[in-house]
């Protein structure tokens, strides 16, 4: 359960620091266990922000970010990560391209616990592993011990994926990371972030840039515009949108900001 | 025939038994202390210069008072810990560079070593060192062999021997070392710090861990270097930063694998190629001693362009390789 209570940004303007751009202005929400929401928005609409706000990467200026009962802000980006598991939009960012399948997936697999001198690549593990991978469909399970430079995007994104589960998230974190792919590349990566965001007990939070995956993907959706949630809808009102729904808002939302900001 | 065939057999051996093949095993550990900061953290580190020889001198202080000459390595490697620690700990907690971090724990060195050595100190027993009690043993059994340098051999034999036994000892433990947990964590800080954080890895903790087993390795080679010379100089350690280097490059020139086993045994390979590039140098007829930086350091450059030559080559191979693989 992640909750946003009176979230706020605001980055200085490059060139003019006395001014300030406002990323995040009090952004609340509230998301079960079990919600895949999908979060949309044009360039510089703050969905970044928000999501690096989550996982720690920067610090809000007012606000909380709060994930079941536990207030994140006084917790330092890596130790947020025994809650989260992130997916980024480059594919090289989620793992260690020098370290083959099976060390990356030894370091997701001890994420959020301590780091002792036991062995960390035992036999165990690597069946534990091949046995993971497997159902991912891409034979990935014969290449664990492959540098993971040699992979394809989409085959590091579904191993990124399958890291970003283990031990039991709280919150999956999905930062665009389908944009860097080829269209049916991309639709297999969301396949498995389906099956991954059930599979999971906590919920999930995706980016994303493209509205068909927005429409086809998650029970709910939020749509931002200069750093305050403009739309959102969830159930059976989100199993009904449609692009052009969805397409209506953007344009509404762009000649009409003002109006529309105090939905909420 | 025979006769020749003993006596080449004998120079082969006495070749290996010689001065280069001890310092080759020396070198390849501060060589491997070096590759823990500059290959699994991704940070040049200046301090060995410094490191190096204050080790070897407080080896050499400690076992005239009476410390035995194991104990001494402890407590040099000790000392070499805090050094890698203190490096680490002024970038990670003053966020000053790395590279001015290692040379700030360089330079306050240099006064140490002059204030602790004045110049040079001598171990007063020379069968008081690690090396003796072995090399003892051997000296006694070639005396009952008939042989007519018992000394020579017995001291060379015992030597390399102990030399071999730590360094595998060491490679084996860093080996190990890094393939735990807490290893595989400050292997993923030096490839990526983004994703080692986004993983639940301590960058700071992986500085400091890994700072220190390489400041610790450097000073145990630096305290074996200087019993083996039964004296430690202040000037031991110059040109070790260029040195350690070049083995480090050479190695991974000749053995091209990827494995974490692959490089560490390519270090002591590297080690030994150094040796041989040098003892051919220096056999050069009209060869001055004084050269001897000026060559470490046309060697260095000489290997680095031709690291850089050889990735290119087969960079065009690879590329075709792709295109295969899509």
């Amino acid at each position: 359960m992640l909750e946003l209570i009176s979230l706020a940004k605001a980055f200085p303007f490059e060139g003019d620091p006395s001014k300030e751009r406002r990323a995040i202005q009090d952004v609340n929400l509230h998301l079960a266990d079990g919600d895949f929401l999908v979060v949309i928005g044009g360039n510089g609409s703050g969905k970044s922000t928000l999501l690096n706000l989550i996982a720690g990467t920067i610090r809000p200026d007012e606000g909380r970010v709060v994930l079941n009962g536990i207030d994140l802000n006084r917790l330092p980006e890596r130790k947020r990560a025994k809650y989260i598991g992130r997916v980024f939009q480059d594919p090289k960012a989620g793992s260690i391209g020098d370290f083959t399948l099976f060390e990356n997936l030894a370091l997701a697999y001890n994420r959020g616990k301590p780091h002792t001198l036991r062995w960390s690549m035992t036999k165990d593990r690597r069946e534990l592993f091949a046995k993971l991978l497997e159902p991912l469909g891409l034979g990935l399970e014969k290449r664990l011990d492959e540098r993971m430079r040699t992979f394809s995007g989409g085959e590091r994104q579904a191993a990124t994926l399958l890291m970003a589960t283990f031990n039991d998230p709280k919150l999956l974190l999905l930062d665009e990371h389908t944009s860097a792919l080829d269209p049916k590349t991309s639709a297999m990566v969301m396949d498995l972030t389906d099956r991954f965001s059930k599979d999971i007990k906590g919920s999930t939070l995706m980016i994303t840039h493209n509205l068909k995956d927005a429409i086809a993907h998650g029970n709910r959706l939020l749509m931002m515009k200069e750093g305050r949630i403009v739309y959102q809808c969830e159930g059976a009102e989100k199993a009904r949108l449609t692009m052009a729904d969805l397409i209506t808002r953007y344009t509404e939302e762009g000649l009409d900001s003002l109006g529309s900001s105090g939905l909420n | 025939m025979i006769l020749a065939a003993v006596s080449t057999g004998e120079n082969i051996l006495r070749m290996l038994l010689t001065e280069p093949t001890k310092l080759a095993l020396i070198w390849s550990l501060l060589a491997l202390g070096l590759y823990l900061s500059f290959r699994i953290l991704d940070v040049a580190d200046l301090s060995l210069e410094g490191t190096f020889p204050v080790a070897g001198i407080i080896s050499v202080i400690v076992i005239n008072a009476g410390v035995n000459p194991f104990l001494s390595l402890l407590i040099a490697m000790a000392f070499g810990a805090v050094m890698g620690l203190l490096v680490a700990a002024l970038n990670v907690y003053l966020k000053i560079p790395s590279l001015l971090a290692g040379i700030i724990v360089m330079t306050g060195l240099f006064s140490v070593n002059v204030l602790l050595g004045h110049g040079s100190v001598t171990i007063s027993d020379s069968s008081n060192t690690v090396f003796g009690w072995l090399s003892n043993l051997f000296v006694d059994a070639f005396r009952s062999g008939g042989s007519e340098t018992p000394k020579y051999w017995g001291n060379s034999l015992g030597a390399a021997l102990v030399l071999v036994l730590v360094d595998v000892l060491i490679a084996g433990a860093i080996y190990w070392f890094f393939g735990t947990e807490l290893g595989l964590a400050i292997r993923s800080s030096g490839k990526s710090k983004e994703t080692a954080s986004a993983q639940g890895v301590n960058n700071r903790l992986s500085s400091l861990v890994c700072m220190a087993l390489s400041g610790a390795v450097i000073a145990l080679a630096g305290s074996l270097y200087a019993q083996m010379n039964l004296t430690a100089t202040n000037t031991a350690g110059q040109g070790t930063l260029v040195l350690s280097l070049a083995i480090v490059f050479i190695g991974e020139l000749v053995l091209r694998g990827v494995s974490f086993k692959t490089h560490l045994v390519s270090i002591f390979v590297g080690g030994f190629v150094y040796w041989l590039l040098l003892g051919l140098i220096e056999r050069i007829p009209g060869f001055d001693v004084n050269y001897l930086y000026l060559i470490q350091a046309t060697l260095m450059t000489l290997v680095m362009v031709i690291g850089l030559l050889v990735k290119k080559l087969p960079n065009k191979s690879k590329k075709k390789e792709g295109v295969t693989h899509a």
